[in-house]
């Protein structure tokens, strides 16, 4: 993937009414990455989205699709399509119908169209229910219909509003698959807008992190689940552990801090000064276990008890009280797992798995 | 209790057919008997098969005269107050909370206005800016009934579009003059025929309203009204002219709802 930047949002705020939705959002889109915006219910993404796309107007703010200042140009004249969080299907209207709109409000050739039409079915495999109405199918297929007439236009960028909320779960796996294989098919540039970590996981080259009308933290999914800026980012994708400390000592990017009566270390690249207090997010399977003390160097070894154990398929989640009475949580793959409530345990992390966080 | 249900069920439903049938069709049934029977008189006896009232409905130029108007003026009312109301329909169904129910409340105003008061301060109105009553006059007072007629009508039906879909049209290339008419219109299109098949029979119906607003040309039911009482054997050609009215006003009924233009629920 080049770093070649295909659209540019600018400082865009918007406010309804007494609700401020946007508050200075700004980001650059690269060309032919699959961008996920993920966060909490009323953060911002679909009116993010929304103005995007022309159907909303920002109250200040600049969008530009290579270079050119696109704000103030209508949806009809912009090279993005959306696919609504409601699909927004024409139910009046077959599959074909659906999928061809675009090109006939163009007019294209019938031909032309028709070949198009059936390419596209073909790319999201529903060529066998092109004369069916809409209303007729299931939500799977309800999904590729809306996916085909937007990808029909060959739109420079798809925006996708949760399009998989309604759907099983078992069916968004099958489609997050399929959308990662119709994304590298036509190679164009997506915006995916989900508020489900793991959906955006799951399909993200990059993840942004809204909430709050803001955008947290973007950048490659991995380093937005190993170095979370902030504790909503770190709380909102993956689970964590959180601790709450205080800095003691500092020794260039070596820190120990304090953290309910014990001593923890620390890795940071960041000016601290002892005294401070600081939060450091630890992810349950960075966290190992041991019946006897281990003694590796460079890891934060703590003394607890298992409390509770919750199976989850391929991983089991223990929780566990330290001497301090803080809890933590941790989590070995089933196979791995030969613990019991009650068990006395020694937990241990390297130290440079501890995130410390901004807030 | 399942026997009982089923009881309740046949007494409701032998109910509501004896109801329509008794008071809606009977009088009906006895206006065609009537209408042909031999005599100029409302007596419990048949005199034998005439087409004479139809003929003389068709020999009165009055009596076609008072129908041509009905008609125009259900024509205008109709396509006039559909096209003031539907943009308003869009605005009310799609603005939030406070906004919407304070145009829906003067929307509904006028349902409780007695037609009298209407039909009277529309006299009122019209003497006192100069206007002479006329067909146009009477039609006004119409619309003024008409809208929020047109706009509770339609407001149910667009209420339950998604306005994403018209989004979507226009995301997809459509502006807004093609967005309406290759997407709003076609889904609308049932509920705007449904109102304006309900407009146009109101307005052809109305008395009231017309009676204080008309001029010296009349509409059907003002006409009946003026005549009733003062011309002998009127009121067989009266009959003669409902039934007519009554079976066109049924096949063109039939015929939209089985097309499925109107969906009746
Ligand atoms: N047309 C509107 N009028 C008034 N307020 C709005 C409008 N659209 C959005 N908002 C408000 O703006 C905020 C952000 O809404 P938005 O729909 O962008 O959130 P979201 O992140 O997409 O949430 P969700 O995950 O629930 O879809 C919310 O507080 C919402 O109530
Ligand atoms: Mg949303």
């Amino acid at each position: 993937m080049s770093k070649d930047i295909v659209l540019r949002v600018v400082d865009i705020w918007k406010r309804f009414g007494q609700v401020e939705a946007l508050k200075g959002v700004s980001l650059d889109v690269y060309r032919g990455e699959l961008l996920v915006l993920l966060g909490p219910s009323g953060s911002g993404k679909s009116t993010l989205l929304r103005i995007i796309a022309g159907l909303e107007y920002p109250t200040s703010g600049k969008i530009y699709i290579d270079g050119e200042d696109i704000t103030d140009l209508p949806p009809y004249k912009r090279d993005t399509s959306m696919i609504f969080q409601h699909l927004a299907l024409f139910p009046h209207m077959t599959v074909y119908d659906n999928v061809a709109y675009g090109l006939k409000i163009r007019g294209i050739p019938k031909d032309e169209i028709d070949r198009r039409v059936d390419e596209v079915l073909e790319l999201v495999r529903i060529r066998h229910l092109k004369d069916r109405k809409v209303t007729q199918l299931s939500g799977g297929q309800q999904q590729r219909v809306a996916i085909a007439r937007s990808l029909i236009l060959h739109p420079k960028i798809l925006l996708l509003d949760e399009p998989l909320g309604a759907l099983d779960l078992k069916l968004r796996k099958e489609l997050h698959i399929e959308l990662r294989r119709i994304h590298q098919e036509v190679g164009n540039t997506w915006i995916f807008v989900t508020h489900d970590q793991e959906e955006a996981l799951t399909l993200a080259d990059r993840i942004g992190v809204m909430n709050d009308g803001k955008l947290i933290q973007i950048g490659d999914k991995w380093d937005v689940y190993e170095q979370p800026k902030t504790r909503f980012v770190a709380e909102f994708i993956g689970e964590t552990n959180i601790f709450e400390c205080r800095v003691v000592e500092v020794y260039g990017d070596r820190v120990y801090a304090e953290w309910r009566g014990l001593k923890l270390g620390v890795k940071t690249d960041r000016e601290v000064k002892p005294g401070e207090s600081m939060y450091l997010s630890v992810r349950p399977e960075y966290i190992g276990l041991s019946k006897d003390k281990p003694s590796n160097e460079g890891y934060n070894i703590f003394h607890g008890m298992i409390t509770d154990e919750v199976f989850r398929g391929s991983y089991v989640m223990y929780s566990i009280k330290l001497d301090n009475g803080e809890m933590v949580k941790v989590t070995v793959l089933s196979k791995d797992a030969e613990y019991d409530p009650g068990d006395e345990i020694y937990l241990y992390w390297r130290v440079d798995k501890g995130v410390p966080l901004k807030e | 209790m399942v026997k009982y249900d089923r009881l309740i069920r046949l007494v409701l439903s032998g109910y509501t057919i004896f109801t329509i049938a008794f008071f809606i069709y009977l009088p009906i049934a006895v206006i065609y008997i009537y209408s042909v029977n031999d005599t100029p008189y409302f007596i419990p006896e048949w005199r034998g098969f005439t087409l004479e009232w139809f003929m003389a409905a068709f020999r009165r130029r009055d009596l076609i005269n008072s129908l041509y108007n009905s008609v125009l003026i259900a024509i205008f009312v109709t396509a006039v107050s559909m096209a003031i109301a539907i943009p308003p329909s869009f605005y009310i169904v799609r603005s939030r909370g406070r906004i919407k129910n304070i145009f829906l409340l003067y929307m509904m105003i006028p349902f409780v206005i007695p037609w009298i008061i209407i039909g009277i301060s529309s006299y009122i109105f019209y003497w006192y800016i100069g206007m002479p009553k006329s067909l146009l006059t009477a039609a006004l007072s119409h619309i003024v009934y008409s809208i929020p007629l047109v706009v509770t009508l339609l407001a149910p039906r667009l209420y339950t579009m998604d306005p994403d879909i018209e989004n979507a049209s226009m995301d997809l290339g459509a502006d807004p003059i093609q967005t309406f008419r290759y997407i709003v219109f076609p889904q609308i299109f049932p509920a705007m025929l449904s109102a304006a098949v309900i407009t146009f029979a109101w307005s052809f119906d109305n008395f009231i309203i017309s009676y204080y607003t008309l001029g010296d040309e009349l509409t059907w039911p003002v006409w009946v009204f003026s005549i009733l009482g003062k011309v002998p054997r009127i009121m067989p050609v009266i009959n003669a002219v409902s039934v007519i009215i009554i079976t066109v006003s049924s096949i063109a009924l039939y015929i939209v709802v089985k097309k499925g233009l109107v969906r009746l629920i």
